[in-house]
């Protein structure tokens, strides 16, 4: 109901125009196309002709470069090479031995994540459970599925008693070959049926092949693209050579001509008498064919030119069937005067032609003679007037069906293929007469005894041989020609694999299978030649299930993560063992948030995930770096003991006087001071010495007591918490206070006492792993490398440069001119320099500064360098998050009665923190990425293992797949750690709450 | 004028010494000359109101009190301390006074009970049970102890008005000064607000107010006094400024006219 008053009257009412409306229309759903995938769609892919273009470019565009990854991936790539240095990308060539240490360490990062997931996020989002699905099953299931559905592939093995030679390559096939095998498997052999039939089909062979196989598949495969190569070539030669002769200019460039002409020889080769037959018959045969195109070709200009009505009348006039006698043909009613001329042709060609002079009307008669039509064919007549073609007729006894017609496009390249062919060496095949002698075959454990299946031979069109493998070990296989006549074979093999050498023995490249029993080795006590990777790779088109089979399964599930000298985990495993870590972090936490307040329900979770994160450099420390018990006996005791040095501050704060104060603090100094001088004695013993950079670096002769400097700076921080308690106020009664200190004192002294009474009871041997004191051996940070690298420096470069950061921040902002100027230089240095020359000042130039820092390893002095560069980059971001709080800010806190620091260590900076807090993540990824600088100053991150692996010999050629892998590598970290720092600004706990 | 009459309707018995002491103070900006020979004295418990148009200098003349601003000739005395560049003198001043600002100014990344405990804790150095304490007595003294746990960005204007008056309180200040405190506000929160003050006023807190609230100067100041172009250019009891009948000074006049 509409009560619109008054009802267009415009006229009556104009200015006041007064309408309800009580209707209330009732609500319905959007248009279809409005809502939904398909207006999504239209709105973003294809709003305008423009956006459908670029989409459909975009889509093409992106499709184009996945394929052809894809395809590369699939059929080309050499994957092994990263299957088998998995490990140093992960850890370099940090000790075995201590590599659990790190296990645990992955374990707890992944607990950790699990925790922070469960204190971040409300609920899992369908999206992440999805991710994690894609990455998991395929690790899980992929790997069992594709081994229990696809045969390994064949080996190629070269059975012969002569040379194989292909190009420059000579090779003798191998007799004896050695190889590993575990027991309960099968050894196959048969006639390879790619060398049967053609070159195409050995050119074709995809599989392991030794290296005369491999010279047998080069040959044919080079003999093909000579081929092809030589035909492309000859028909431009033969053109070019033709029109040289006739004085143009020809088809190649002179100065090309030479270059091409010497190809063209070096391709060409000498037949013999058979070939050089067959080659004189096509040459004729194409030499015909020439001609007649040429007289077709004439022969349409003529019917060209010949007028639209016959000016005279030509008829035959003998009897129709003329083979073999004359004929005759009339032409009158003529009208013109001239030269007459009757052509007759057979075929395009001119067999007989009479002239006579004509004058202006009458009768002619020609007749031909009868040996000018011999036979049947194709025949017909021209007359001509004064050489103008003027009619045509074809004979009665002409057959059409003589006519002569070119050959076609594809007989004719046939005919020139075959040609080139002639002109080329003979087939591979047959050159070796593969496949047509007998092969006996044996195969014997290391020793030489053979199993007892005992020597086979192979037929040609005999049945496949087979071997039972008894036990695992190394085999002998045995492949001689059983015939006098020379002849190689080539065989396939299945249960034979590449083989590569470790340190700790030798591994099967499809399933890591290790024997490290040495190779077996001949009567002249030499080693046998075994079924090495380097000289048996994976070679020809590789279809996508030997990929998966060969490659990505062992990726997997062979032994990746060796520990100690034998034993270690899969990549497989480590996956579950992490994904499991994870899971039980979430669900630890999320049971924690049970009793966590209704206001904040996930304040437990987020307390613990906390906890974990900032304990995290921590055990890291413990994992890479690692100190024996001893020493973090010591570092426990300097933190009880700069605790109680706070305590006793809080205690005597406020009931004694500046200098009694002063006293106090003293004291506390001269005790730490006096304990760290003699720890290193008391706890180790007179006989070891303490490293000589620390004693150095203060001045004093290395010996087994601290340098004294450096004692009392280790003292300090004790009488720095003794000032720090004095100025604070505390709610602890003083009965609790004393408890508390005569804790702290407790626990320092004891984890200072225990170890030196350890150490008098048991000698203790610091150089022995296995003393129980060194469950966490200090390594060697010259063996740190791969991904443990990158995150070590990431993680320790970041938390190092974050209160330097600061500090350079602050000082900027400094009304002190000193502080405000050494801040500002330092931050433009080093802004204005890149990140590299910072790495080579900090590794070249850390040295010079002091001798003893010669001593100190690259990696602590690119440490170092990290540091000074992102606390320069992380000083600007605090300063902009310092600029932007708004000065009421800072005016409340004065007001309050707050002081400077305070106002900055309460108010201004957690605000400009938390207003930075995506820069610095921006920070950590792009510091993550840069790591691989480290590789220039000769440390082994990332980019430096590949620098390594692809010079070794076993992976010489493999540089695309090891860089496309750690391309894979950065970008699903810096993704993970971009997402996460996403999703954490999202839930809102990182940002500023603004007001 | 009518002076007298005023201090016998309130608070007759603060004829003691003056608890702020402003004499000839002058202040500029650069060349620009924002104080000129302010002099002023407030006894205790007395509610003066400050009022004149922008510019004036109203803003800049309280703060001249706490010392966020620095006044460069004239003397300030507060509670007997001299405002002098003594640091100490000041952090002791600060201490005695609340300020309260238009925009509120809390601290975004704390909640409110840390907004309010914060002071007391670093500056006064009580224990945290005793500042919590406190932040709550004052929570529920200016209505909203239920918002404690919440983050200013979570509360309405008015209530983080509220919060800021509760956290200036937390110091326990013989003076608290207001510089504009409704301004920033929408017309339904000013009165939850002015509430709140005017119960502190009530409760003989000494109060300056810079405000163009001419109801609550009306209801609750003790002296209205009118600033323009830096200097004090009339003071009164608020009848003198309300009664139609007086004759002001005629930037007054322009002034009233105005707002009135
Ligand atoms: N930090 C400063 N530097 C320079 N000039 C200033 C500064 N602060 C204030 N002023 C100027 O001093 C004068 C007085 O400012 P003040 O803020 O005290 O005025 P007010 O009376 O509070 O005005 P309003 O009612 O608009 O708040 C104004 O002209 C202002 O532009
Ligand atoms: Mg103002």
């Amino acid at each position: 109901m509409t009560t619109s008053q008054p009802d267009n009257t415009p006229d009556t009412m104009p200015e006041a125009k007064v309408s309800i409306n009580y209707e209330d229309p009732p609500t319905k759903p959007p248009p279809l196309l409005s809502t939904g995938v398909l207006a999504w769609i239209r709105e973003n892919l294809f709003s305008s002709p423009f956006d459908a273009a670029l989409t459909i470019f975009g889509a093409a565009f992106i499709v184009f470069a996945i394929v052809g990854l894809l395809n590369w991936v699939i059929s080309q790539g050499d994957w092994f090479a990263i299957t088998f240095n998995f490990e140093q990308y992960m850890y370099g060539r940090f000790n075995t031995t201590e590599v659990w240490r790190l296990g645990l360490f992955a374990l707890l990062v992944a607990f950790t994540a699990g925790t922070a997931i469960a204190a971040y996020f409300r609920r899992i989002s369908p999206v992440f459970m999805l991710m994690l699905a894609i990455i998991y099953i395929p690790v899980l299931l992929l790997p069992a599925i594709v081994n229990a559905t696809i045969a390994l592939p064949e080996s190629y093995v070269v059975a012969g008693n002569m040379n194989v030679v292909s190009g420059t390559v000579t090779e003798d096939p191998i007799e004896i070959v050695a190889f590993t095998a575990q027991g309960g498997e099968t050894v196959a052999l048969h006639y390879a049926d790619e060398a049967d039939n053609s070159d195409t089909d050995l050119a074709n062979i995809a599989g392991f092949v030794d290296d005369a196989s491999n010279a047998l598949r080069t040959a044919a495969i080079n003999r093909l693209a000579n081929i092809a190569r030589f035909i492309e070539l000859d028909e431009d030669v033969q053109i070019d050579a033709a029109a040289l002769d006739e004085g143009e200019a020809g088809l190649f460039i002179p100065p090309q001509r030479d270059t091409i002409l010497r190809e063209y020889e070096s391709l060409q080769y000498t037949p013999d008498e058979d070939q050089l037959a067959r080659i004189a018959e096509i040459e004729q045969i194409l030499a015909d064919e020439a001609d007649l195109r040429e007289a077709i070709a004439a022969e349409e200009e003529m019917q060209a030119a010949l007028p639209p009505s016959v000016p005279f009348a030509l008829e035959q006039v003998s009897e129709t069937d003329g083979f073999g006698r004359p004929v005759t043909v009339r032409i009158s009613d003529y009208s013109q005067e001239g030269t007459l001329r009757v052509a007759l042709y057979n075929n395009y060609q001119e067999v007989a032609t009479q002239r006579l002079d004509i004058d202006e009307s009458g009768t002619v008669d020609v007749t031909f003679e009868a040996e000018d039509i011999p036979g049947p064919g194709y025949y017909y007549v021209y007359a001509t007037i004064d050489d103008v073609p003027r009619a045509r007729m074809d004979l009665s006894f002409s057959d059409p069906s003589a006519i002569l017609t070119p050959l076609s496009e594809e007989e004719r390249a046939a005919l020139v293929t075959e040609r080139g062919v002639l002109l080329q060496p003979e087939a591979v095949i047959g050159i070796y007469d593969l496949n047509n002698v007998p092969v006996a075959i044996t195969i014997t454990d290391r020793d030489g005894n053979p199993l007892p299946e005992g020597t086979q031979t192979l037929e040609p069109g005999g049945e496949a041989v087979s071997f039972e493998i008894p036990e695992d070990g190394w085999y002998l296989l045995q492949k001689e020609i059983a015939s006098e006549d020379e002849g190689v074979a080539l065989l396939s093999v299945q249960g034979l694999y590449p083989l590569f050498e470790r340190t700790t023995g030798f591994q099967r490249m499809t399933d890591g299978f290790e024997i490290s029993a040495p190779i077996p080795r001949d009567a002249n006590n030499e080693d046998y030649p075994f079924y090495k990777l380097t000289e048996n790779k994976y070679r020809g088109e590789r279809p996508l299930g030997d990929y998966l089979r060969v490659y990505l399964s062992p990726f997997f599930t062979k032994t990746m993560f060796r520990v100690g000298s034998s034993g270690g985990i899969s990549l497989q495993t480590g996956l579950v063992a992490l994904f499991i870590a994870g899971a039980a972090g979430y669900f630890l936490a999320r049971m924690l948030d049970r009793n966590s307040p209704q206001q904040v329900p996930q304040r437990n979770s987020r307390r613990i995930s906390t906890q974990l994160l900032l304990s995290i450099p921590f055990f890291m420390f413990l994992a890479v770096i690692g100190a024996d018990l001893l020493a973090l006996s010591l570092l426990g005791a300097w933190v009880a003991y700069v605790i109680l040095s706070y305590f006793i501050g809080l205690r005597v704060g406020n009931v004694i006087s500046g200098i009694q104060l002063l006293a106090v603090s003293l004291v506390m100094l001269v005790i730490g001071a006096v304990a760290m001088y003699f720890a290193p004695e008391l706890i180790y013993g007179a006989d070891s010495s303490i490293p000589t950079i620390v004693a150095t670096m203060f001045g004093s002769a290395a010996g087994s007591r601290l340098p004294i400097t450096f004692a009392v700076i280790l003292a300090l921080p004790g009488l720095i918490a003794v000032w720090y308690g004095s100025a604070q106020q505390s709610s602890l009664t003083r009965s609790a206070l004393m408890q508390r200190i005569m804790i702290a004192a407790g626990v320092a002294i004891a984890l200072f006492v225990i170890p030196v009474l350890y150490n008098a009871a048991v000698d203790v041997n610091r150089d022995n792993p296995d003393a129980f004191i060194n469950i966490f051996v200090h390594t060697d940070p010259r063996r740190w490398g791969g991904l443990l690298l990158a995150a070590f420096i990431t993680v320790y470069g970041i938390i190092l440069a974050f209160p330097l950061g600061i500090a350079l921040a602050l000082g900027r902002r400094s009304e002190l001119p000193a502080i405000k100027l050494i801040s500002t230089l330092i931050i433009e240095l080093v802004r204005g320099t890149p990140f590299i020359v910072v790495l080579f000042a900090g590794v070249l130039l850390i040295p010079f500064a002091n001798p003893a820092f010669a001593e100190i390893p690259d990696i602590y002095s690119a440490l170092a360098a990290t540091i000074v560069f992102i606390a320069a980059y992380l000083a600007e971001n605090v300063r902009g998050g310092l600029q932007s709080i708004p000065p009421g800010q800072d005016e409340a806190a004065r007001a309050l009665g707050l002081s400077g620091w305070q106002i900055t260590m309460f108010i201004t900076l957690p605000q400009a923190l938390r207003a930075v807090i995506p820069a610095l993540v921006g920070q950590f990824i792009s510091l993550f990425k840069d790591t691989s600088l480290l590789a220039i100053v000769g440390l082994i991150d990332l980019t430096g293992v590949t620098n390594q692996v692809v010079v070794a010999q076993e992976f010489i050629g493999t540089r695309k797949e090891n860089l496309l892998f750690i391309t894979i590598l950065y970008f699903v970290i810096s993704y993970i750690m971009s997402w996460v720092s996403r999703r954490i600004e999202e839930s809102g706990s990182g940002s500023a709450r603004r007001i | 004028m009518a002076v007298e009459a005023v201090d016998t309707k309130k608070k007759a018995d603060r004829f003691d010494e003056p608890i702020i002491v402003v004499e000839k103070i002058n202040k500029w900006f650069g060349d620009f000359h924002v104080l000129r020979d302010v002099s002023l004295s407030i006894a205790p418990q007395e509610v003066v109101v400050i009022i004149g148009p922008s510019g004036s200098g109203k803003s800049t003349f309280i703060r001249c009190i706490n010392r966020l601003e620095e006044h460069q000739e004239g003397l300030i005395q507060v509670d007997g301390i001299e405002l002098s560049h003594d640091v100490r003198n000041v952090a002791e001043i600060r201490r005695e006074t609340g300020m309260v600002f238009q925009q509120f100014n809390l601290f975004p990344h704390m909640t409110v009970q840390d907004n309010v405990t914060l002071a007391p804790m670093k500056v006064r150095h009580w224990s945290k049970d005793q500042a919590e304490k406190k932040a709550m007595e004052l929570l529920n003294r200016v209505g909203i102890p239920e918002q404690a746990k919440k983050y200013p960005g979570q509360l309405s204007g008015g209530q983080q008005q509220r919060v800021a008056i509760a956290r200036a309180l937390a110091m326990e200040p013989n003076i608290m000064l207001f510089d504009e405190p409704t301004s920033a506000l929408d017309p339904e929160m000013i009165k939850e607000v002015l509430d709140v003050m005017k119960e502190l006023a009530l409760s003989g807190m000494t109060m300056i107010v810079v405000t163009h609230e001419m109801g609550f100067a009306r209801e609750v100041a003790d002296r209205i006094i009118f600033m323009d172009h830096g200097r004090i250019v009339e003071q009164g009891p608020p009848e003198h400024f309300f009664d139609p009948n007086v004759e002001h000074h005629p930037r007054t006049q322009e002034f009233l006219d105005q707002i009135l």
